[in-house]
């Protein structure tokens, strides 16, 4: 089911309704039949795959507790082995067979083996890091096993963040269920404040940039430069707004019923650096990336010094990469980001040295605009449709030479096959989207709503609500995110 | 309770706001590329047509324009416009009738309506814009009332109120018209939906539709390639499955014979048409019916109508006896609709007919 979905309207308000009506100890079982539903509606065999994860995993923690020191390393890697085994064979299984059998094709081998074509379970990126996350915190004696299995079911497959997550950490989350939640109204309606954002975040604004991205990277070649590198510009924005809204809707929706997940997205195209980046776009993977992989690499690796660091970032991005899609273009889009990152680490001395004395405000527009212009680059690996158009993308987009004025005019555009409205339009929203980011420094634009006096709150929300229910794409276009 | 109250007050409002905002500024937009083309385009050339041909696919695809006003020249200045959409019965017809008479300003003389029987909607109907943004109260009891006349099962029926009913309520919430106040209509499409004379003719020459599909990026929009492609593949299907329309030529051919009695005609059918006809009337337009020859079962409820209508407004050309050829094969694109020598006979003997009926 999707959230911008009319079977979703329905859906949650009933869930909702029911959720606050039935005594707390049955609610976990109505969340984890919810969850299942929304699931099931999507493909009914998916259930059967996220019911082998749960089980795997939920068993192999207790054991885990109950285990001595091998036996305890054994149960870890099974389980671990089991989910990762699963998401390889339904993501990565075809990737590795069409590698193997390029490879094969350059060494003239006459062998091709055929790919399975299995089909991509909606979200399995998502839950697997999640228990894989689960199992490596009972490990490390972190977090106690969930003995319930209703619960720990529930910690896997919470609807509101079970597709796109954020990839919750089992001792923010898991706590959460067992707490008795009241009704509160203001808690309610702030959850339903989030979720009207992330809806208008996703339906207006990333649905609508789409229209040009999608005429544009069909077929890249046929666009002079600034029509490529403004279609890219709308695509990092396209992607933000995209995944922030389904964050917002999926933050907002949880807490309804009392549960809040962790912060996916802090404003990122305020970062001055890479690093801090990261810190702000997808949070909840980074930070599991970091926990999970980056530091324990780093901390064995330490004896080799720098290298050691930059061993460690590389492959953490290599990860990062890997996690968003089974293709060559993701692997290269995480390791620029890896080596943008190891220059980052190499050169900070150097750069501090180099802006002693600068005005504060100038080099921090300097970095916010480095930062964002990284980000520009490295995204044309994440939407195109193949190494060749993404490179002619790289090459071409920065190349001005070839502007005309009459490529500027309403009729110059659709003679490219570009609506100028949705370009005029892109370029509005993204600038009416960072004046929003920037009152964010202080405070998120919902929460300050909230304390509006009651006549402007609802003006506020109506206008919103028009402006959904007229430029919003209805067309059933997934969340970018589904996909990986 | 507070919040449930004001999310009722709020949806109230959003859809109180949405009722009046369109009562106000009539039709605008139905959400269907080929209609709001169509109306775009004749709502901005009205003073260049005197005649209208409205209905559905039989008028979209049979009424050649060019043809038709050659014909009427030497007995009237004819400038006619095809505004016909595939699938367009009643009471979707009756609605969009309504509005083009209504947004009249004085230049229309005649509309030639393809006046058809009811149709079971099928599935894919149920998901299409087609089914929502006429359903006004009014026109959604008139909807149940024509789907519920019709033969087909008793769930089969229920389940079509249910689905009323919600696009009833998507209906009430539907802005999307407000894009086209400062969104002008996509003009890469009108030479495809509004034929190669941009008078809305826009034939059955199955070549077109086909590169229509296959010629990306134009037209690359997955939806309707899809929807195309699923309809051009039903129209090659009837046209090669030959038992099937001999079964419906059986079916049909009584409704021409001699002994054929019609029973009474529906009340709210003909009290529909005498609404549009006082509201022509208003505005000086006179409405001429045209009745196609088809092999379905829309005979049932159209002939004991259209055999109460003024012979002196009824163009017939439906009659088995009278017109065999339009129901042979080499005149027939598929069960419903006419083949290119079809459509010249078709428009030719309307285009006469038409010169009789207004007595020229």
């Amino acid at each position: 089911m999707l959230f911008n979905s009319l079977h979703f309207v329905i859906f949650f308000p009933l869930v909702a309704a029911a959720y606050f009506i039935l005594p707390h100890r049955f609610r976990w079982a109505l969340l984890l039949g919810a969850s299942y539903y929304f699931y099931g509606a999507f493909k009914i065999e998916y259930l059967l795959l996220l019911f082998t994860s749960t089980a795997v995993s939920y068993v192999a923690a207790i054991r885990m507790k109950q285990a001595q020191h091998r036996q305890k390393k054994l149960w870890l890697w099974l389980a671990i082995g089991v989910n990762l085994g699963l998401l390889f064979f339904f993501k990565y299984l075809d990737f590795s067979i069409d590698s193997l059998n390029q490879v094969m094709g350059w060494f003239r081998m006459g062998l091709e083996f055929p790919l399975s074509h299995w089909l991509l379970p909606i979200g399995i990126s998502f839950y697997t890091f999640q228990i894989v996350g689960y199992l490596l915190d009972v490990y490390f004696d972190v977090k106690e096993p969930e003995r319930h299995p209703g619960i720990y079911a529930l910690y896997v497959s919470f609807f509101p963040q079970l597709i796109a997550g954020p990839i919750e950490r089992s001792t923010n989350l898991l706590p959460q269920f067992g707490k008795k939640i009241d009704y509160d109204y203001h808690r309610v309606v702030g959850g339903l404040r989030l979720m009207l954002w992330g809806f208008f975040k996703k339906l207006v604004i990333a649905d609508n940039l789409a229209i040009v991205i999608d005429q544009v990277y069909a077929d890249p070649g046929q666009f002079p430069g600034w029509v490529l590198l403004i279609a890219t510009v709308f695509l990092v924005y396209q992607v933000y707004c995209d995944f922030s809204g389904y964050s917002d809707i999926a933050i907002g929706g949880a807490r309804v019923f009392g549960i809040e997940l962790m912060q996916n997205f802090n404003r990122p195209f305020a970062a001055r650096s890479m690093q801090e980046f990261w810190k702000r776009w997808h949070i909840s993977l980074a930070s599991w990336v970091n926990d999970y992989v980056h530091t324990p690499l780093a901390y064995q690796k330490r004896h080799w010094k720098m290298w050691g660091a930059l061993f460690s970032i590389m492959i953490a991005f290599l990860v990062i990469g890997i996690w968003h899609g089974a293709s060559w273009n993701f692997v290269i889009w995480g390791l620029l980001f890896g080596i943008v990152l190891c220059l980052e680490y190499l050169t900070a001395d150097m750069r501090q040295q180099l802006f002693r004395g600068w005005p504060r405000a100038l080099v921090s527009t300097l970095a916010i605009l480095y930062t964002f212009s990284i980000v520009v680059i490295v995204s044309i690996f994440f939407r195109a449709e193949t190494f060749a158009d993404a490179i002619y993308v790289v090459r071409h987009c920065f190349d001005l030479s070839t502007i005309t004025a009459s490529q500027l005019t309403g009729s110059g555009l659709w003679a490219m096959n570009i609506d100028p409205f949705w370009m005029v339009m892109g370029l509005g929203m993204i600038i009416g989207l960072e004046i929003i980011q920037l009152w964010e420094r202080k405070e998120r634009i919902h929460e300050v709503v909230g304390r509006l006096p009651k006549l402007w709150r609802w003006l506020i929300y109506g206008v919103v609500v028009v402006a959904i229910l007229s430029f919003g794409n209805f067309d059933m276009k997934q969340f970018y995110y589904f996909q990986f | 309770m507070k919040l449930l109250i004001n999310i009722i007050v709020f949806g109230g409002l959003i859809a109180g706001i949405n009722g009046l905002l369109r009562m106000n500024l009539g039709h605008i937009f139905s959400g269907n590329e080929i209609l709001d083309t169509k109306w775009e385009y004749y709502q901005a050339n009205k003073g260049r047509f005197n005649v209208l041909h409205f209905g559905g696919s039989t008028i979209a695809n049979q009424v050649d324009c060019r043809q038709f006003d050659a014909i009427l020249q030497p007995h009237y200045p004819s400038r006619s416009f095809n505004f016909g959409v595939g699938a367009l019965n009643i009471p979707e017809s009756f609605y969009m009738l309504e509005q083009v008479l209504k947004a009249d300003t004085g230049d229309l003389e005649y509309v030639v309506f393809g006046v058809s029987g009811t149709t079971v909607y099928p599935k894919a109907f149920w998901e299409s814009s087609r089914l929502q943004y006429w359903l006004t109260p009014g026109w959604s009891a008139e909807a149940l009332y024509f789907q519920w006349r019709h033969r087909q099962p008793w769930h089969q029926k229920l389940k079509i109120t249910a689905i009323v009913a919600y696009k009833f309520i998507l209906n009430c919430f539907d802005y999307r018209y407000l894009r086209k106040f400062i969104h002008p209509p996509d003009i890469k499409t009108e030479s495809f939906y509004l034929g190669e004379h941009r008078d809305g003719y826009t034939g059955t020459d199955l070549e077109r539709w086909e590169s229509y599909i296959t010629d990306p990026p134009e037209n690359s929009d997955p939806n309707r390639v899809i929807f195309l492609k699923n309809a051009l593949q039903k129209i090659y299907h009837n046209q090669r499955d030959s038992a099937f329309n001999d079964q419906m030529l059986t079916h049909t051919a009584p409704y021409f014979d001699a002994q054929y009695t019609p029973g009474p005609p529906d009340p709210r059918f003909l009290g529909a048409l005498e609404r549009l006809e006082a509201l022509a009337d208003a505005k000086e337009i006179r409405i001429i019916y045209l009745v196609a020859p088809r092999l379905n079962w829309h005979f049932d409820i159209l002939l004991p109508v259209v055999y109460t209508l003024d012979e002196r407004d009824v163009i017939d050309l439906s009659s088995m006896k009278k017109y065999p050829f339009f129901y042979h094969a080499d005149h027939a694109l598929d069960m419903f609709h006419l083949n290119e020598l079809g459509c010249e006979k078709y428009t030719r003997l309307a285009a006469e007919a038409f010169a009789e009926k207004i007595g020229r």
